[in-house]
């Protein structure tokens, strides 16, 4: 509805020199956003798939609760726990402090996860909310909120 | 539905779609730079990439002002401005096998839509902004088991230095009182201003998602009501200080056993510089006292006070990074929307230096300890770590080595000492000046409290290369080869994983158009539980049209497919999937303003 007001409103319509004007090339702050954090989780799920803790890490804030250490000795074990790992998320939305400096990030994931002990494969999907902290010039994981994505 | 209006608009508005104009606003234009700058500081892409991550950062690649700039000419002095995206996704599954019931995929045709529209303006001395977004979908599997999804909506106003927004928000007072998306109201005054006391209050509830609101018995979520409100002042620029005070109040329990709470906290947070610049003593102290009514068939209310606080002294001395971090969480505390670990206290130090230009060493230092009032049930954790980062070894222009160690002891009352230790070490370099190479390699050695030792091993080698064929094709092959071998401590079972795949980018720049394929296997061999193995097949061409009716766009048209084979020794759970996915992203700007020329 309001982009028919939209087009009703602009077309053929310039009066005191307001004009409307339209492109489709998309820039503003919210994609540029949306952008920013699906860089920063493609890389973390690419190195989690990976088992890539190295990786992982430098893309943890050292603000990470209760310390970044524990969260990297908790991935290391569980990369040997785990035969198979697999997952897919499709971003919800993405929520800004008023500075810009952390994103809420919601998203949805699908997860494949293969118990070595068991020899089961798991699958879930759920939703769940991530923080990101802006360092320098990318974004990286402040808090995971339950379910964990990354456990 | 944003793609029927592009179509509409430029069959209708022919003189308008004829003569563009330029969209200048100052937020757009940080956005451009900061799209700009996302690009430029992509991290080194992993070329064990998947099709889906290839998608996925495909779709959000910021647009580029490099690749053409905005088509739009002229200047206007914007006053509104309205954003739309369509992000179109239609799939065919199929799943076959008896064991189909783990896979990710819905059978059938389903189809993914989210649609978002955000904008900005002024209206006299007030600015406004407002986003919402929407998700359409008949995939159970990815939007929550519901067709329609309010993912997201927020408005925002701005007059002089009152702000307020309502909807969708976050608000962070301090680490122990909320670190949780809310929804409801945000107002402060004066927040960007310094050396002038900063008012905030919010109002709302622990909500992430719309439909928890409405479909909370569905969903079995707590309503869990947030208010609160922040002082925060800078006395100089080397000093800060900010006051809080955040209530939460549960309602609405979805289990009998479900506790529900009445918290209050009120903290203190400060940061000064005791030297500019060089050394800076951060912190916050917080009190709560919390009354739980702890399930549905009592009326009595089991009151918790409790206090946590954590100091954090940081020094700057270049090469040096010294921080040192003292934190005690003690057991009554409690916090429902900020982030504290109850019933700890821990000491964290970190030591950062560049011994070279190309030369980093990091050491880190934890102790933590738990069962803060009861030491016969203590458990002691000493973790020191060291890593070093170097680059150019032997005279090798491209290599790039990293390397860590942790040992971490675990003593327990009454139980002993155990000690894990991680190792990692991590070489990348440019082989025969073509071939780029990187090898990743675990140790982690798990103790117990009954002397076994278990120790497992990872490896992951990744060899990629690009050839540069002609001024419009660039083929990038990959190769990827992954191991675990691990040693169940339990059971002393020995497990080993392998998966390996070959990788093939083609891209076309001139043409918009790249495509990547990747094909391999995963196999996981056990001694006590089945065996399994895994055989992928991942595929996707994205293009980003130059133009779509004459209109430049910045849309984003894609194509995927994957196909999954999972095979078990108990033939009863194997199972296929197979999934082909035809998308579409398409962005629309719109901005009404007065021309500057």
């Amino acid at each position: 509805m309001g982009a028919a007001a939209l087009l009703c409103a602009g077309c053929g319509s310039v009066e005191d020199g307001y004009q409307w004007v339209v492109s489709s090339v998309g820039i503003d702050a919210e994609s540029a956003q949306r952008a920013q954090a699906r860089k920063t989780l493609d890389a973390l799920v690419d190195a989690y798939q990976s088992r890539n803790i190295m990786g992982f890490m430098k893309w943890v804030s050292p603000d990470y609760p209760f310390a970044p250490a524990l969260l990297e000795s908790q991935l290391s074990r569980s990369f040997t726990q785990y035969f198979y790992i697999e997952i897919m998320y499709d971003l919800s939305s993405v929520v800004p402090s008023a500075d810009e400096k952390t994103l809420s990030v919601n998203i949805n994931f699908r997860r494949k996860l293969g118990l070595t002990r068991t020899g089961q494969l798991l699958s879930d999907d759920g939703s769940t909310n991530l923080l990101l902290q802006k360092r320098g010039n990318a974004y990286v994981l402040l808090q995971q909120h339950a379910p964990a994505l990354f456990k | 539905m944003a793609f029927a209006i592009l179509c509409a608009w430029g069959l209708l508005c022919p003189q308008l779609s004829a003569k563009p104009g330029t969209v200048r606003a100052a937020k757009n234009a940080a956005a451009q730079t900061q799209s700009a700058t996302v690009t430029a500081a992509q991290p080194p892409a992993s070329v064990a990439q998947t099709a889906v991550a290839a998608v996925s950062a495909a779709q959000g690649a910021p647009p580029s002002a490099a690749a053409g700039g905005d088509p739009i000419k002229k200047a206007i002095e914007q006053k509104h401005a309205l954003h739309f995206v369509n992000d179109l996704e239609l799939s065919y599954a199929v799943v076959t096998g008896p064991g189909k019931a783990a896979s990710s995929f819905t059978p059938g045709v389903t189809y993914w839509n989210a649609f978002g529209v955000s904008g900005e303006g002024t209206v006299g001395l007030m600015q406004y902004t407002h986003s919402f977004r929407i998700l359409l979908s008949d995939d159970p599997k990815r939007n929550n088991g519901t067709r329609f999804n309010l993912s997201k909506a927020a408005f925002g106003v701005q007059y002089k230095d009152f702000a307020f927004t309502g909807g969708d928000f976050y608000e962070s007072y301090s680490q122990y009182t909320n670190r949780a998306q809310l929804m409801g109201g945000n107002a402060s005054y004066a927040a960007n201003k310094p050396n002038v006391l900063q008012v905030r209050a919010l109002f709302g509830y622990a909500y992430v998602r719309w439909d928890e609101m409405w479909r909370s018995e569905d969903l079995k979520v707590k309503r869990r009501q947030v208010s609160g409100v922040n002082l925060r002042q800078a006395f100089s620029e080397r000093l800060n200080v900010g006051l809080s005070y955040l209530r939460t109040d549960d309602s609405q329990r979805m289990l009998a056993y479900d506790p529900l709470n009445r918290n209050h906290i009120v903290s203190g947070t400060y940061e000064a510089q005791l030297v500019a610049q060089k050394i800076t003593l951060s912190g916050e102290a917080a009190v709560s006292r919390n009354a739980e009514n702890p399930n549905a068939y009592t009326a009595r209310e089991n009151t918790q006070r409790g206090m946590a606080n954590r100091v954090r002294l940081a020094g700057n001395f270049a090469p040096h990074q010294l921080s040192a971090e003292y934190e005690r969480v003690g057991p009554e505390f409690r916090t429902f929307t900020g982030a504290a670990d109850i019933d700890r206290e821990k000491v964290n130090a970190v030591w950062d230096v560049k011994t070279s230009p190309v030369t980093q060493v990091t050491a880190n230092f934890l102790w933590f300890q738990n069962y803060l009032n009861d030491p016969s049930k203590r458990t002691q954790t000493y973790r020191p770590q060291v890593g070093v980062t170097t680059q150019k070894i032997l005279a090798r222009k491209a290599n790039k080595i990293s390397g860590s160690v942790a040992v971490e002891q675990n003593d327990k009352k009454g139980a002993g000492s155990l000690n894990n230790i991680y190792a990692n070490l991590s070489y990348g370099d440019t082989l025969f000046g073509f071939l780029n190479s990187t090898t990743n390699v675990g140790v982690t050695q798990l103790g117990s409290y009954v002397k076994k030792t278990d120790t497992d091993y990872t490896l992951r080698q990744v060899f990629d290369t690009a050839h540069t064929l002609s001024s419009n094709l660039v083929c990038k092959p990959s190769l990827n080869f992954g191991s675990v071998y691990a040693e169940d401590e339990i059971t002393s079972d020995i497990n080993k994983q392998v998966d390996y795949s070959l990788g093939l980018v083609i891209e076309m720049p001139k043409s918009n158009l790249s495509t990547t394929f990747r094909v391999g296997q995963n196999r996981f061999v056990s001694q006590r539980v089945e065996d399994s193995e895994q055989f992928f097949f991942n595929m996707s061409v994205n293009y980003r049209p130059q133009s779509i009716f004459g209109w430049r766009t910045n849309a984003t048209i894609y194509l995927r497919a994957l196909m999954n084979d999972f095979g078990f020794e108990n033939q009863d759970r194997a199972f296929r999937e197979s999934n082909l996915t035809l998308g579409v992203s398409i962005p629309i700007d719109a901005a009404y303003g007065r021309k500057t020329d």
